[in-house]
């Protein structure tokens, strides 16, 4: 692969302008490691596998060339030239001398053609990159932004200060935005089917989000399961992720603080981690107490636990809030555990994945599909418990000017730098 | 012998699982079942070996004095304190302090710096370069503005817009990739099952 200097596209070895923007291409720029002999780009000053210092990188125009003649510093074989690894060396008085034929008397059919410097430099790097694994590194060398399309250091300065300055700004403007939130559709459908959970109904809770997304999750499921806890509702939290138990018990711990005598064991439970994926949900589906038969807080077995009488697999629940940031974790609840049960699922999704799950909910597999911090902001519950990460409506406006004004500067800054 | 029983008990394994996911899930009584018990097993043991030997070769480290041992150090401190927390005291309000004043404060500032990154690519990706560039851009920009609850004040037809962009070609686009994951995950599956792909043997 050849990186454009221009837009960084990668080519391959054959192009001699740009696939991408028509720049033209120099030679292809590969360093050998002394050390360890990977190929590395040019532009490193060391080895991208072992480390070990590079020699002086090519500079200016005469840098395509300097890279290609010190690339390869393996000795090329030329015509009539002695092999010095004959691999016959150590038979020699062994064989009669009529059977091993004179290397350097033999004729060669190429004898006439006279290959150029960059034919051999070319034929010699086809040869490393057939037969040489990939150096470590590389697809980070690939990526890396080249001339051009790479940010000036000011520019991110800038960027990176304005994206600390919009986080901020909900404390400078008091949050003005928030008075143009409205609930959406899918928000008041999430509502209304929280609002038919009847006292002591059982809602299984899947907590299969990380805790990194906890700032965009967390204020959602602590709304909607505050208001299913204060309707009497009875919570059972598991998750297909080992950290989901931990966050089970954040989460929860708030709840039971918003909802009055709202207890572990009678109202609310922590099943645990649930492992074995998508063999594992199925499993849940058929008999849930032989895969956990115990809960994660208190290690007691269902009998003992007042919130888990009476239920035995996943249909014993009025319905499944699906908490999650990963697509593949949705689809495995969606397909393996709502194609078995009858009660309807809704997932709590981060902004991220709400795009995957929109086919699932067009079908009628979810029965309501909201994400994000919005879905927090919207859903409406009397006597919210208070949040100030919820405070950010602002600060999306002001991220959205960031955005607004990187493609700006995107287009200018570069022409700029051409006109230059 | 060495070839074909990796391949033997890999397409016999995967096809008792398999056929467990048919019907009622009781085809094969309790094989299926305990097939994934015995790799989530196999699971577990493999990453007490792997933590076993991060613990060893930075140990091993801090002990030579290398570079960067202190690194080294603190990581082997950290593991082998959360380590022997969960096994000595499952489900203990010490091991959830380190889980809500460690684990979580570090995971949700690495997803914090997402916000940097993000700018820096959109730098590279509005770059209006080609026709593709500048669909990108102006879609980009459409669903950020959509997003805001001001784009209602604005014009209905904004948030209008995203929820038809999302439910049409969105959707179109995330079915085909649906659609292309699971014939992927097929044909990955069958290959296996046939012994055409060997990714389990002695080779």
């Amino acid at each position: 692969m050849i990186a454009c200097q221009e837009c960084g596209h990668n080519n391959p070895e054959s192009a001699q302008r740009c696939e991408s923007c028509g720049a033209p291409l120099g030679p292809a720029l590969y360093r050998e490691c002394p050390a360890c002999g990977a190929l590395n780009a040019a532009e490193r000053s060391t080895c991208s596998r072992c480390l070990a210092p590079l020699t002086a990188p090519p500079s200016g125009a005469d840098a395509s060339e300097s890279a290609s003649d010190s690339s390869f510093t393996q000795d090329e074989p030329t015509a009539g030239a002695p092999q010095e690894d004959d691999p016959l060396a150590d038979l020699e008085g062994l064989l009669p001398p009529a059977a091993v034929p004179d290397p350097v008397s033999q004729p060669s059919r190429f004898a006439s053609h006279e290959s150029s410097e960059a034919e051999r430099d070319d034929a010699a790097l086809l040869h490393r990159i057939a037969t040489e694994p990939a150096p470590l590194g590389q697809v980070r060398r690939e990526d890396a932004p080249t001339g051009r399309e790479r940010m000036p250091d000011g520019i991110r300065w800038l960027l990176y200060l304005l994206v600390l300055l919009a986080a901020l700004a909900p404390l400078i403007t008091g949050n003005r935005g928030q008075q143009w939130e409205s609930p959406r559709p899918q928000t008041l459908l999430l509502a209304e089917a929280v609002a038919d959970i009847a006292p002591g109904e059982r809602v299984l809770v899947a907590f299969d989000y990380a805790p990194g997304y906890g700032g965009e999750l967390d204020p959602l499921a602590e709304r909607v399961l505050t208001d299913l806890a204060r309707r009497g509702a009875v919570l059972v939290a598991i998750s297909t992720r080992p950290e989901g138990v931990g966050l089970a018990r954040q989460v929860l711990g708030r709840v039971a603080t918003f909802a009055p005598d709202y207890r572990y064991g009678a109202n609310y439970v922590i099943l645990g981690y649930l492992p074995g994926a998508e063999r594992g949900l199925r499993l849940a589906t058929q008999d849930l107490a032989a895969i956990l038969p115990h809960d994660d807080v208190l290690q007691m077995p269902w009998e003992q636990l007042p919130a888990m009488q009476g239920i035995g697999t996943l249909n014993d629940f009025e319905a499944t809030l699906l908490l999650t940031d990963d697509g593949n974790s949705a689809r495995r609840w969606i397909e393996q555990v709502g194609t078995q049960v009858d009660t309807p699922t809704y997932a709590l999704a981060t902004a991220r994945i709400e795009p995957l799950l929109i086919p699932y909910q067009q079908s009628g597999q979810l029965a309501a599909l909201v994400g994000g911090v919005y879905g927090a902001l919207e859903y409406p519950l009397e006597d919210a418990p208070e949040r100030h990460d919820l405070h950010s409506t602002d600060g999306y406006l002001a991220l959205l000017g960031v955005f607004f004004l990187a493609a700006v500067l995107a287009n200018v800054v570069p022409w700029r730098m051409h006109q230059n | 012998m060495r070839r074909v029983l990796p391949i033997a008990v890999t397409c016999l394994t995967g096809l008792v699982v398999l056929l467990g996911f048919f019907g009622n899930g009781d085809i094969l009584g309790g094989w299926p079942n305990l097939l994934v018990e015995g790799a989530a097993f196999l699971a577990a043991l493999a990453l007490l070996m792997g933590v076993a030997h991060l613990a060893l070769a930075h140990g091993r480290r801090a002990v030579r004095g290398e570079p960067q041992a202190g690194y080294s150090l603190v990581l082997v401190i950290a593991m082998l304190a959360t380590f022997g927390l969960g096994v000595v005291l499952p489900g203990s309000a010490e091991l959830a302090w380190v889980f809500d004043h460690l684990y979580t404060p570090l995971q949700a500032t690495m997803t914090a710096l997402l916000a940097f990154f993000v700018v820096s690519a959109a730098y590279r990706a509005f770059r209006l370069r080609h026709a593709e560039a500048v669909v990108l851009l102006i879609t980009s920009l459409f669903m950020l503005l959509g997003q805001l609850a001001v784009s209602e004040r604005l014009s209905p037809i904004i948030p209008a817009l995203r929820e038809w962009t999302l439910a049409i070609p969105v959707t179109a686009g995330v079915r085909g990739i649906l659609l292309g994951t699971a014939l992927g995950t097929l044909a990955a599956t069958l290959r296996i099952l046939t012994g055409i792909d060997r990714p389990q043997a002695l080779e």
